[in-house]
């Protein structure tokens, strides 16, 4: 990137001509390169006033705000609003299917369902409910053909394919995934077999979601401060930055590099439990801990994608748990399961769906959770990252995949390449 | 944990969800067309792609029970 002392940011500017090709926008390659240079120029500027000591290098600093730049003006052209009157088939049958099933209706009935209710009342206040959602399927399966015909017209095999691309997932890797779930899934259920649970209310479907985590005791860490600290021992890049991490409630767990400030903005849930926000800090902290250490050094982190951020974070979370509990570490895994369930399903219904979703839903749940035997899963509808978050838990199921199979060295020695599914 | 008296919805998500959303290229959906371009550029964690655990803090078993 740096060619005679000058950072060059052409070869990260034509990295997206394909994108905004796919996209349909009228911007040649020198346009991008354009908005590259004219940022570029700005980020330098910025540079010098930023306080020190710096986290990034400045070569670091100028390609990921090119970068920045380059994303944001692709997404200020391309987002739409959800509208049933689009022309956009991927808007519509989402509108569509938001006007029947509200995001409001999604959530009030998964909170009364799993959180005010006793497990005893559950299965009826659901069966009043149940009519509410009659359309969902039909409408649910008309936003996935949507999404599968952008992607064809993309010029990808499917929306998988697209989402494969998209987060930089090797060919190989995805086969690997594939070929030793249930490997995979036998490891993560044998971890938890020590843990004592109510198995018929733990794997019913009305059950929110099998959490091992909630479910023995946890680490004693009473404060973001104090895991911090933790975490420091290991990775002291984090102690000496400690300044530059602000950490917030929100509604997701996510880390984002400021280059206002140069510092990070490290946000956790705020509706889980504090075991939860504890997990969701080490894995953010760990993104933290990566971007401090390759940004320092003039790496493009952005540039990696996503697959390979989340497999770096995934290894630095698997070896901080076991070192902190091997008994949190089992629970840990456990719960990658419920990752896993979701991946399965989305997979299955975005390549196959031959079945009913409920049966499928089931199906799944009880090739994840050995001994789970539900015979379907209309509850499957109320997980709104299915509309919101559309194949979101698959990089984390093939990085999960990967990263504890390695961990447990277990790997398979034949990882076959070839085409994506 | 969190300081509660930090700045809440760090995501950039407006308050009230009124119905209306935003969809990418890459079909993710989002309440503001600022939040769309955000989530490009963070590293998210797996931990909220499900229905998820609704264990209150009270009913985690614990070391003394």
């Amino acid at each position: 990137m740096i060619d005679n002392g000058q950072i060059k940011v052409e070869q990260v500017a034509h990295e997206y001509e394909s994108v905004y090709r796919e996209n349909n926008l009228t911007d040649s390659a020198e346009d991008i390169v354009l908005i590259a240079e004219e940022e570029k120029r700005s980020a330098i500027e910025r540079y010098g006033k930023l306080p020190g000591p710096k986290i990034a290098s400045l070569e670091a600093y100028v390609v990921y705000c090119v970068r920045k730049k380059i994303i944001t003006d692709i997404g200020e052209k391309t987002i739409e609003k959800v509208s049933i009157n689009s022309s956009n088939p991927a808007s519509s049958s989402l509108a569509e299917l938001l006007q029947s099933t509200p995001k409001s209706l999604l959530e009030n009935t998964a909170e009364e369902l799993f959180v005010k209710l006793p497990f005893s009342e559950r299965k009826k206040y659901w069966k009043t409910k149940e009519p509410l959602f009659a359309d969902f399927e039909k409408k649910y399966l008309k936003v996935v053909d949507s999404k599968n015909i952008m992607a064809v017209k993309k010029g990808y095999r499917d929306y998988v394919e697209f989402n494969l691309v998209n987060d930089k997932i090797p060919k190989e890797t995805f086969q690997f995934f594939l070929a030793n779930l249930d490997k995979y899934i036998e490891y993560c259920n044998e971890q938890v077999k020590e843990i004592v649970v109510k198995k018929d209310e733990f794997f019913s479907e009305y059950s929110s979601a099998p959490c091992y985590i909630c479910a023995q005791e946890f680490l004693k860490i009473k404060s973001a401060d104090e895991l911090l600290e933790l975490m420091a021992a290991d990775y002291p890049v984090l102690r000496k930055n400690k300044k530059k991490i602000q950490v917030s409630l929100g509604d997701g767990a996510a880390t984002k590099y400021m280059t206002e400030t140069d510092s990070f903005l490290v946000t956790i849930r705020k509706k889980v439990n504090s075991r939860h926000q504890i997990l969701d800090l080490i894995h953010e902290f760990s993104h933290v801990i990566l971007m401090m250490e390759d940004m320092s050094k003039g790496a493009d982190y952005l540039g990696q994608g996503r697959y390979l951020q989340e497999k770096n974070v995934s290894e630095i979370v698997l070896r901080l748990l076991k070192k902190y509990s091997p008994k949190v570490y089992g629970a840990y895994l456990g719960n990658k399961l419920i990752d896993l369930q979701i991946a399965l399903f989305e997979l299955e219904v975005y390549r196959n769906t031959p079945k009913k979703l409920p049966e499928l839903s089931a199906e799944i749940f009880n090739k994840c959770f050995l001994g789970a035997n539900q015979k379907e899963n209309p509850l499957y509808m109320l997980n709104t990252y299915l509309l919101f978050g559309p194949l979101k838990s698959l990089l984390y199921a093939i990085v999960d995949v990967e990263t504890v199979m390695s961990s447990a060295n277990k790997l398979e020695p034949n990882m076959k390449g070839g085409d994506f599914g | 944990m969190a300081d509660p008296g930090k700045k809440q919805d760090g995501d950039g998500k407006k308050q009230d969800d009124d119905g209306t959303y935003y969809i990418s290229a890459d079909q993710r959906v989002s309440f503001t067309p600022q939040e769309a371009v955000e989530k490009s550029l963070q590293f998210e964690s797996s931990s909220g792609t499900g229905v998820g655990c609704n264990q209150s803090p009270e009913n985690v078993v614990t070391p003394d029970k």
